[in-house]
């Protein structure tokens, strides 16, 4: 089934946030934001810019009601007070009739700096003790023992930097004044509930008087799951002060010179290991650059550490875990969270093991791979069931060809003077729940109309990954009909309150599941109704009679009843009965009858706990996995790099929708490639250089794999979940780490045997030429 | 001669007058918000990303017909698209119905988020005007100027792929029209002045006015194709307020090949250029290919890239090998610059107060002589080059006879090399030779570190780019 917005799409209709009309007195708002990474803000000047005949208001932390927000410690101001912390931190907003004034007065804004040192690398904030969040540790076994009678040891650092979200659509946000003071905000936003909290608490209003809405958004990867909030609490500023409607539209350049990215991470290792290559201990430290404020990276730092072992047991291990407070863009959610960073480690420490043992890595890989019934639980204590990833290796290795291929590429990499080959097969065991177990409810709102039609409302948000289809289908399956005839629509916060954002890789577990929740509840009453009803002769339905009053009303017991069929738009009745009702006949028989066609639906995930404390517990509903292959051409002369085949195999459930599925492993695993070669971010002094397309690149067509394959497993082991399927938005990204593994493989052709190849994270074709040449 | 004071365009069909202000937004601007076409959209705004792609047709002088090509409608002022037929998203839809691609796009699941997809539907679209039947690699190519962040690009490439050609209708079949089409060439011949506060937009019909324009105020900007100066526009890095453009100048359109040399008019886009040297100096070609994308190419021409003066330029390391001319025009007459003499240093040419550039010329190599070029970018296709290189040779009875050698990236300037040319006369290409000519290179260049490479690399990286030159010789 088609996405429920193609058609729009395609045709340029799809409205988004900047697409709307402007109203009579709109706004245009922007901001004025730190040009340097700490300093003291010694003074403000905008007596020229407000003179500006078109300027209508020029504003600072001073007209906030509560300067302070953040999803998890509200460090962060909205606009800063007298010390700024990053590039790009907002200090002064301005708004003004049209965009040239608003340019001209931006301009004219002078801001007067004391210059303070920053700290600008995880190094210097180690150095200087300058940390977020409490230090985290999860550990197993005995770690120091088992190193030092392991026979083999290595012990080193990887890197990995940032990446930029680059979401076609910036942030966004427009806010409209409404009576009694209430505000009504439209964000592109992946968590409107936040939305509404920080507006709520910026302006000094209760939530109930803010109302947010997200249609859709022009991509989000996690880059809007909290720092979409500032921006609107910005707009609803002006919209408060001026009771007109204010719009925020950031251009690409301001967005990525403001907002955080993907953390970097820098992880120190020791690990123990066989002859055979078996991981006997890892003992693993884990820093992050997570920025100024806090942000989501104390919760980006738990799932990386939770994502170390990846698919691999390792009875021994400790893996502790350190945010760095620094004087970057306060960094947050990026697809795969800390996922990758994780995966990365403990992927690169195979290869270096491989490499000094002389093996294949692959053969590591298969060796130390999480078992079916053995070897099958996570350093934290979770049971990892229905385990398929020494099912995905074993099919992936023959679906590709790995051994031949291997073969041919050591023929090649003797002979060719001008390139160079690698081939590399990563995995992901990627645990699907939010680790902050609150975060893991969902609500839904189902609205059936008397022609049967229906409307579903949730806490999700549409993103492009193709939630409301899901959501459409789930419903449109539970009730039997047409799936044209459902309408998923905007997510508000007035529709759904305290919603969790649309992140995790969870929204279409959770938020489908609750709506299916209010299908059965709807089903429920229908179905006693149906059976009534199919032995009233139908000229006596409520439908002729209740109009002129000329029959009793059908009155429900309120108990719970088995539900009927409801298939093909027709309800049948239980058992041998042949009577059935066209699910448009019975609803129109509820109306009359007084029977509530809407209902609300409500799930969680169940059986989950994790104490951040001790590092322990079962934080998964599941895990959600798949391999991947990936082989790579290296110019020698240049370190050029082209991704030849990439071969992914992955283990998705019964997937709902299976072109939205297959969608995101390709989006996902070209996006992951990015991360992993052409994306750097380029700081100088805290201020990012590569702030626009020109110069921060991201794949384009041209930069895919020559050959792509996806391929899904069939499993229906996951009953647990919404039809069986699985979550699948972040996964496939972290199987783009094949790409940097197959650089390292290809550039350990040209070392001496044991000889490892340090490489950083993204492999540049500057990093890959640098190791050709060291 | 009478000048017109408005602009005349037609959008999907509609027939629309631009007076005063609005004639110096950019085209995107003017879509979505006087005209409220909110398909087209505004990423980037600097050409690097295709979601504000639109087509337009326009009477190209010493063309017949109207051909339909994409454009980035973010760096384009309106005031450029004057005498066009544009086309944008929501002129696609046949009779309220989506069209084949349009219908094939949805049912592959070609869009997710849906923002890049107006852009590449329209780059698509263009595709199918210039093709019958497309594959994998052409549709890359018409999507090299096209950024999607959701999908992976694959579902997009599958969907093209399916498109049954002749289930869909060509734009140019749907909205060729000849008495839109007259009317347009007519108002063509005509200059156009357009005053609004502080600003000037004027149209010349023939290079002495523009010429004489220059000379008059020497604030003026020259707005050619505007891919580089549009960009600076919307950054704020300058500002439109005398504003002279060259497209309505039939003289600057030639593009003929004299004896051994190919000359190239000023308004001659890279598309066309592209396809003229396909044959002539196929090297270019194939550089070219890699160089931006269709939407700027199909606007962008040879003597912009000349005239902005990046160090960094893509064509200038050919032009320097190839013993280019740039063909000048000032208000008293025409003047001629070796190429390699044109640039007196970072961004500075010579270029008088008055002149403007008409056209380059340049030779077409010989059949004995290698010519290769080379670029390197974090990514290879659309985007700004790191170190780029030509290498012109001859080599006679296992020796080197002639050679040109120029850098790119690696100065203030496009630079020659012209110890390393002199020592490398006369020598085998051994391995001692290509010994001594790095190190040679290595005196000849001196780049700076940047966003995209770091000085030391960017010499390693020269130096590597000769090997690599030398590896790839046909063996002879």
């Amino acid at each position: 089934m088609r996405h429920d917005s193609s058609e729009t799409h395609v045709s340029g209709e799809s409205e988004f946030v900047d697409d709307r009309p402007f109203t009579a007195g709109e706004l245009h708002v922007d901001v004025v934001y730190s040009s340097v990474a700490h300093a003291r803000i010694k003074k403000i000047s905008f007596a020229t810019a407000a003179k500006i005949p078109a300027v209508v208001g020029i504003y600072t932390y001073k007209d906030l009601h509560h300067n302070k927000w953040g999803t998890i410690f509200q460090d962060q101001p909205v606009l800063a007070e007298d010390v700024v912390q990053f590039v790009g931190e907002p200090i002064v907003v301005i708004a003004a009739e049209t965009k040239e004034a608003l340019l001209e007065a931006k301009r004219l804004v002078k801001i007067d700096y004391e210059e303070l040192k920053p700290i600008l690398s995880i190094d210097e904030a180690k150095v200087q003790k300058s940390f977020l969040g409490f230090p985290r540790k999860i550990e197993r076994g005995q770690v120091a023992a088992e190193l030092s009678k392991a026979p083999h040891k290595l012990s080193g650092q990887v890197r990995m930097a940032g990446q930029d979200h680059f979401y076609l659509e910036s942030q966004v946000s427009i806010a409209y004044p409404r009576e009694n003071g209430q505000i009504e905000i439209h964000s592109s936003s992946q968590h409107p509930t936040e939305v509404q909290h920080v507006v709520a608490h910026a302006l000094g209003l209760n939530f109930h008087e803010v109302v947010c809405v997200v249609k859709r958004m022009g991509g989000a990867f996690g880059g809007k799951e909290s720092q979409g909030a500032p921006f609107a609490a910005i707009a609803a500023l002006v919209a408060q002060k001026t009771k007109r409607a204010a719009r925020i539209v950031l251009s690409k350049d301001d967005d990525m010179i403001m907002t955080g990215k993907r953390n970097p991470f820098q992880n120190d290792y020791e690990v123990g290991f066989d002859d055979d290559g078996r991981i006997l201990t890892l003992d693993v430290q884990l820093f992050s650059d997570g920025g100024a404020y806090a942000d989501l990276s104390t919760a980006i730092m738990e799932r990386a550490m939770l994502h170390v072992d990846n698919a691999y047991y390792i009875p021994h291990i400790r893996i502790q875990g350190q945010v760095c407070k620094t004087n970057h863009h306060p960094h947050t959610a990026f697809r795969g969270f800390g996922g990758p960073k994780g995966v990365v480690t403990i992927e690169n420490i195979i290869e270096d093991i491989a490499r000094t043992l002389g093996k294949d890595a692959l053969k590591i890989r298969k060796l130390n791979c999480y078992q079916v019934d053995t070897n099958n639980t996570a350093p934290y204590g979770q049971v990892i069931l229905n385990n398929q990833l020494p099912h995905l290796f074993k099919t992936l290795e023959s679906k590709c060809d790995y051994w031949n291929r291997r073969a041919r590429i050591d023929e090649l990499n003797s002979q060719s003077k001008i390139h160079l080959y690698g081939l590399s097969m990563t995995a992901v065991k990627f645990g699907i729940a939010f680790t902050t177990r609150f975060l893991n409810q969902g609500g839904a709102l189902v609205n059936v109309f008397t022609d049967g039609s229906v409307q579903v409302s949730t806490g999700a948000t549409e993103m492009g990954q193709g939630v409301n289809v899901r959501i459409a289908q789930v419903v449109a399956e539970s009730f039997g009909i047409d799936p044209k005839l459902v309408r998923v629509m905007p997510t508000s916060t007035e529709k759904i309150p305290n919603t969790s954002p649309t992140a995790a890789s969870s929204g279409t577990d959770i938020n489908a599941a609750a709506a299916l929740a209010a299908c059965e509840k709807i089903k429920m009453r229908l179905s006693e109704l149906a059976v009534k009803v199919m032995d009233i002769p139908p000229d006596q339905w409520a439908v002729k009679t209740a109009p002129v009053g000329t029959a009793p009303e059908v009155e429900l017991s309120g108990k719970h009843v088995p539900i009927l069929d409801f298939k093909n738009g027709v309800v049948y009745g239980a058992g041998s009965s042949a009577k059935t009702i066209s699910f448009s006949d019975l609803v129109k028989e509820a109306y009359f009858n007084r029977i509530p066609l809407s209902d609300v639906g409500y799930f969680k995930y169940s059986k989950i706990h994790y104490d951040k404390t001790t590092g322990t517990g079962s934080p998964f509903f599941y895990y959600t996995q798949g391999v991947g292959a990936s082989e790579v051409q290296i110019d020698r002369f240049t370190g050029e790099l082209k991704v030849l085949r990439t071969d992914l195999l992955m283990d998705l459930g019964r997937p709902i929708n299976l072109g939205m599925d297959v969608g995101q492993c390709t989006g996902g695993f070209v996006q992951g490639m990015g991360w992993v070669t052409t994306e750097a971010t380029y700081y100088e002094k805290g201020k990012l250089l590569s702030h626009t397309p020109s110069t921060y690149k991201i794949p384009n067509v041209q930069y895919t794999p020559r050959a792509f394959n996806v391929e899904l497993i069939e499993n229906d082991g996951n009953k647990h979940n919404v039809g069986g399927s699985k979550a699948v938005g972040e996964p496939p990204l972290l199987l783009a780490v094949s790409v940097w593994t197959a650089v390292k493989d290809a550039l350990g052709y040209l070392r001496p045997k044991d000889e490892l190849v340090k490489l950083k994270l993204p492999a540049t074709h500057e990093e890959i030429f640098s190791q050709i040449n060291l | 001669m009478k000048s017109r004071d408005h602009l005349l365009l037609y959008i999907n069909g509609e027939r629309v007058e631009v007076r005063g202000a609005d004639a110096f937004l950019m085209l995107s601007d003017y879509l979505r918000y006087r005209r409220r076409l909110t398909g087209t959209k505004i990423v980037c705004a600097e050409g690097d990303c295709g979601a504000c792609t639109v087509l337009r047709a326009f009477p190209q002088p010493g063309k017949n017909g109207f051909r339909f090509q994409s454009l980035n409608s973010c760096i384009m002022p309106l005031f450029l698209a004057d005498g066009s037929h544009l086309i944008t998203i929501e002129g696609l839809r046949e009779n309220g119905r989506l069209n084949e691609l349009q219908d094939k796009m949805c049912s592959f699941n070609g869009a997710q988020c849906g923002f890049c997809t107006p852009g590449i539907v329209m780059a698509l679209t263009e595709m199918f005007e210039n093709k019958k039947t497309v594959t994998e690699k052409t549709v890359k190519n018409y999507l090299t100027g096209n950024l999607c962040r959701c999908t992976g690009y694959t579902p997009i490439i599958e969907a093209a792929c399916a498109v049954e050609p002749e289930k869909l209708k060509r734009v140019r079949e749907r909205y060729g029209n000849k008495a839109i089409e007259n009317e347009l060439s007519k108002c063509f011949k005509v200059p156009v002045q357009i005053e609004h506060g502080k600003k000037i937009y004027f149209s010349p019909v023939t290079a002495v006015e523009a010429a004489r324009f220059k000379s008059k105020n020497k604030s003026v900007k020259i707005f050619s194709a505007a891919t580089d100066l549009g960009v600076q526009v919307n950054k704020g890095f300058i500002s439109n307020e005398i504003n002279l453009a060259l497209h309505q100048i039939p003289e600057l359109y030639t593009l003929k090949k004299t004896g051994s040399r190919i000359f190239v008019g000023a308004k001659v886009t890279l598309t066309e250029l592209e396809k003229f040297v396909a044959d002539l100096v196929p090297e270019f070609e194939k550089f070219l290919r890699i160089f931006a994308s269709a939407q700027i190419k199909n606007v962008a021409t040879l003597a912009g890239n000349v005239v902005n003066g990046s160090p960094i330029g893509d064509t200038l390391p050919f032009l320097q090998v190839a013993g280019a001319v740039v063909e000048l025009r000032g208000s008293k007459g025409p003047r001629q610059v070796k190429f390699n003499k044109f640039y007196k240093g970072y961004r500075q040419a010579d270029l008088k107060s008055d002149e403007i550039v008409t056209g380059i010329h340049f030779d077409i190599p010989a059949a004995n002589e290698t010519v290769r070029l080379f670029k390197v970018s974090q990514r290879k296709d659309l985007d700004i080059s790191c170190v780029n290189a030509g290498f012109r040779m001859t080599i006679k009875d296992g020796k080197v006879a002639e050679a040109r050698i120029a850098f790119g990236g690696v100065g203030p300037t496009i630079l020659s090399l012209p110890k390393t040319e002199g020592f490398l006369k006369g020598r085998a290409l051994d391995a001692d030779t290509v010994q001594q000519s790095v190190a040679l290179i290595a005196k000849e260049i001196y780049p700076r570190s940047d966003v995209r490479g770091q000085a030391d690399y960017r010499v390693a990286l020269s130096q590597n780019l000769f090997r690599k030159f030398v590896a790839e010789l046909e063996p002879s």
